[in-house]
C-alpha cells in the first residue's frame, strides 16, 4: 500500500499543473524571502486563501514550495543588503556580506543556493523516509496518547519559542482558549459566541493567521518607513560555484543539513534556531575559526543548508502526528484543514495521496529552485530595493482579500485586524504569536482527545496514567515546562553546586 | 514593559470572562475551557512577576552605571520606540478602508487606499504611487477575481 501511494504521489507532483504551480511557489518564495520584513509565514498564511479554488494536492505543492524557496531568498538581502530577509537568515550575514563587499556577492549568492539545494534534498528525502515510518507507529495511537502528544508540542512549542517561556506558554494558552469558541464538538453546545452568530462555527484557523502574521509585519514596516535604508552590493561576479569549491563545501552542507532536519523535528524551533546552530558547529569543525565573520564560504553554506533542511524536519511531526513543528507548518495544516483534511494518523492512509504528492513536492521543488536561483539572482536584489510603505501596503490589501475569501464575509476580515492588532501588541511585549497560532490548530484537536480520553477513562483523569506512551510524553512535557522556571534553574545551581563542593572534598582528602 | 503588564491584565480578563461564561455550560463542554481560563491567569500572573523583576534588574543596572553592552541578557534590551505618528494614522487609514469596502465596493476603495497613503507618506514619486495603486489593483483582480473566481464586493453595492 504505501509503495504504490509513493508512486502515486510521484507521479502527481510531476503532472504540468502540479510542476506549474511548484515553479510558481518557487519563484514567489524567492521574492517574498528576498524582501526585508517578510517572512515565510507571512508569505504562507497570505497566499493560503488562493489555494481554496485549487485542488488541495496542487494548493500545498506551491506553498511547500513556496516554504522551500523562502529559505534561500532570505539569503539575497542578508548578503547584498546586511539585512536578513527571514529570520532564518540571520547568521547568514555574519560571512555573506563581509564576501559581498569585497565583490564577491555572486560568489556568496551561488554559495547560498548550492547549499540551499543540498539542504532542499537532504531533508526532502528525509521526510519521504521517516514520515511513513512515524505514521505507521501513531495508528497505534488512541486518544489517549494523541492528547499527550498534543500536550507534548504545545508546551515545547511554548517553551522553546523566542524570548520567555512563560510568555510562549501564555500565548499558547491564550490559543487553545480561542480554539475552544464555536459549536462544542461533544455536546454541541455554542461556547463563548457572545450570541454572534458569526462565531457559531468557530474563529477561522486562516483568519487568525493573516491577522496574526501579516498586519503586525505590515504597521512595523508603516514604522520604519522612514528610516534610511542601505545600498545593496551589485552582482559583478560569477553565481554558479565552481565544482571544487563546492566538493570542499559539501561535507559542511551535509552535516548543516542533518542539523537542520533534527531541529525542524523538535516543535517550536526553526530555521532560526538551526541555522545558528550549523553556522557554530561549522566553526567548531573549521581549520580557521578565525576565518569566520570575515566572508568565510563554510559561514554561509552552514546556515543555508541547515534552514533549508528544516522544512522536511519540520513537516515530519506536521505529517505523522498531525503537530505542526513551526508556524509556517501550522499553515500548510491550515492548507489541509481548508480542503476539510485533518491532519493526524490518517494523513498517510486514508488522504495519502495528498500527502505523498506533497512530500515529493518537497524534494521536487529543489530543481525549479537552483534554475530559477541561478537565472534570477542578479535581478532579485532589484526587490531589496522596494520601499517598506509600498510593501506594507500591499500586506493589507492581501489580507483583507485573503480574509474576506474565506466565507466571504466582512466579519471576517473585521475579526483578521482584531487579530493583527494583538499580533502587533504582542510582539510589542515580546510574547511570540507563533504559540497561539498553534494552539489554535491544536485546540480542537486537544478537546475531543480529551473528552475521548475521559470517556474511555469513565471520567476519571487517571486514563492518561494507564497508558506508558501517554506518560512518557506528559512527563517530557511537565519537565520542557519545569526547565524553564527559576525552580528548575536553582535546583540544578543546587546540584552542581553539591557536585563539586563533592569533589572538591574528595581532592583535598587525597 | 507596560505593554506586557497590559497584555497580562488583558489576559486575567480574558480568562475571567471566559471562565465565568463556561460556567454555565455542560459539564464536557466547560471542562477544557475552564482549565485553560486558570492556565492562562496563572501564566499571566506569572508574566507580571517576571516583568516586574526584570525592571527592578534593568533599573539596578542602570544605577549602577553598568555599561550597556548586552551582557544583561534580555533585562537590558530595550525594544525599540513606536513610532507613533506612523502608526496611528495607518491603523486608522486600514480601518477606514475595510469600513468602506462595502459601501464603495473593493475596485474603488483598494486603489484609493494605495494611492492615498503612498501620497501622504511620501515613500514613492506620485507616478509611481499611482503605477503601484493600479498595478496591485489590477493584480488582486486578475488572481482572486478573474482567475480563482473569488466573490468579493468589487463595485458600489446596495446593503
Amino acid at each position: 500500500m504505501d509503495t504504490s501511494l509513493i508512486a502515486i504521489g510521484l507521479s502527481n507532483a510531476l503532472s504540468l499543473n502540479n510542476i506549474f504551480f511548484i515553479t510558481l511557489g518557487v519563484a514567489i518564495g524567492i521574492v517574498v524571502g528576498a524582501l526585508p520584513g517578510l517572512s515565510a509565514t507571512m508569505a504562507l498564511a497570505l497566499l493560503l486563501p488562493l489555494t481554496f479554488t485549487l485542488p488541495p494536492d496542487t494548493g500545498l505543492c506551491m506553498l511547500a514550495a513556496l516554504y522551500l524557496s523562502a529559505m534561500y531568498g532570505g539569503s539575497i538581502a542578508a548578503i547584498v543588503l546586511r539585512t536578513p530577509g527571514t529570520p532564518a537568515a540571520a547568521a547568514t550575514v555574519l560571512d555573506g556580506f563581509p564576501m559581498a563587499a569585497r565583490g564577491e556577492a555572486g560568489r556568496a549568492l551561488g554559495i547560498s543556493l548550492s547549499a540551499s539545494l543540498v539542504g532542499g534534498v537532504i531533508s526532502g528525502l528525509a521526510l519521504l523516509t521517516i514520515a511513513p515510518f512515524l505514521g505507521r507507529i501513531v495508528l497505534l495511537f488512541g486518544p489517549v496518547e494523541l492528547f499527550a502528544i498534543a500536550t507534548l508540542g504545545i508546551t515545547m512549542i511554548g517553551t522553546l519559542s523566542k524570548g520567555s517561556p512563560i510568555k510562549g506558554l501564555l500565548s499558547g494558552s491564550l490559543g487553545l482558549l480561542l480554539a475552544t469558541v464555536g459549536m462544542d464538538p461533544t455536546t454541541g453546545t455554542p461556547r463563548f459566541t457572545f450570541d454572534d452568530i458569526n462565531l457559531y462555527s468557530g474563529i477561522p484557523f486562516t483568519v487568525a493567521l493573516i491577522g496574526l502574521f501579516s498586519v503586525p509585519q505590515a504597521l512595523a514596516l508603516a514604522e520604519q518607513a522612514r528610516a534610511h535604508r542601505a545600498r545593496p552590493s551589485q552582482i559583478s561576479d560569477r553565481v554558479l560555484p565552481r565544482i571544487r569549491e563546492f566538493l570542499v563545501l559539501l561535507p559542511n552542507m551535509l552535516r548543516s543539513s542533518v542539523i537542520g532536519i533534527v531541529t525542524g523535528l523538535i516543535p517550536g524551533t526553526g530555521g532560526d534556531t538551526a541555522s545558528w546552530f550549523a553556522y557554530n558547529e561549522a566553526k567548531r569543525f573549521s581549520r580557521d575559526p578565525s576565518n569566520f565573520g570575515k566572508g568565510d564560504p563554510a559561514g554561509i553554506a552552514a546556515p543555508e543548508s541547515a534552514n533549508n533542511a528544516v522544512v522536511g524536519g519540520a513537516l515530519v511531526p506536521t505529517i505523522a502526528l498531525g503537530i505542526p513543528g513551526s508556524s509556517a507548518t501550522a499553515v500548510l495544516m491550515g492548507g489541509l484543514m481548508v480542503h476539510g483534511i485533518l491532519p493526524g494518523p490518517t494523513l498517510l492512509t486514508e488522504y495519502g495521496e495528498v500527502t505523498y504528492t506533497l512530500i515529493w513536492a518537497v524534494l521536487l521543488a529543489n530543481v525549479p529552485l537552483f534554475l530559477l536561483g541561478l537565472a534570477f539572482t542578479r535581478v532579485s536584489i532589484v526587490v531589496t530595493k522596494v520601499p517598506p510603505m509600498v510593501v506594507a501596503v500591499s500586506i493589507i490589501v492581501l489580507s483583507v482579500v485573503g480574509s474576506y475569501a474565506i466565507n466571504n464575509n466582512m466579519f471576517d476580515v473585521w475579526l483578521m485586524l482584531g487579530f493583527g492588532l494583538t499580533g502587533y501588541v504582542l510582539e510589542r511585549a515580546g510574547i511570540p504569536t507563533a504559540p497561539m497560532v498553534i494552539g489554535l490548530v491544536l485546540g480542537m484537536l486537544l478537546d475531543n482527545t480529551l473528552n475521548q480520553s475521559l470517556l474511555i477513562g469513565f471520567g476519571s483523569w487517571s486514563v492518561f496514567l494507564d497508558s506508558p506512551i501517554a506518560i512518557v510524553f506528559l512527563i517530557i512535557a511537565v519537565l520542557s515546562v519545569l526547565q524553564a522556571t527559576p525552580l528548575m534553574r536553582w535546583m540544578m545551581g543546587g546540584l552542581r553546586k553539591a557536585l563539586q563542593s563533592g569533589s572538591a572534598s574528595k581532592a583535598g582528602d587525597a | 514593559m507596560y505593554s506586557a503588564l497590559l497584555l497580562a491584565v488583558a489576559s486575567i480578563g480574558v480568562a475571567v470572562v471566559f471562565g465565568n461564561e463556561a460556567a454555565g455550560y455542560p459539564p464536557e463542554a466547560r471542562r477544557l475551557p475552564v482549565l485553560l481560563a486558570w492556565i492562562v491567569a496563572g501564566l499571566a500572573l506569572l508574566m507580571m512577576v517576571e516583568e516586574v523583576l526584570k525592571w527592578r534588574r534593568r533599573r539596578k543596572l542602570a544605577n549602577t552605571d553598568a555599561p550597556n553592552d548586552g551582557s544583561g541578557g534580555e533585562a537590558t534590551a530595550v525594544p525599540a520606540p513606536v513610532v507613533w505618528s506612523a502608526l496611528i494614522p495607518f491603523a486608522i487609514t486600514i480601518g477606514a478602508y475595510v469600513a468602506i469596502i462595502p459601501i464603495a465596493g473593493y475596485l474603488i476603495t483598494t486603489p484609493v487606499f494605495l494611492l492615498g497613503v503612498l501620497l501622504v507618506s511620501r515613500a514613492v514619486r506620485p507616478l509611481t504611487a499611482v503605477a503601484v495603486a493600479i498595478g496591485m489593483t489590477g493584480c488582486i483582480w486578475a488572481i482572486f477575481i478573474w482567475l480563482l473566481h473569488l466573490p468579493i464586493p468589487l463595485l458600489p453595492m446596495s446593503s
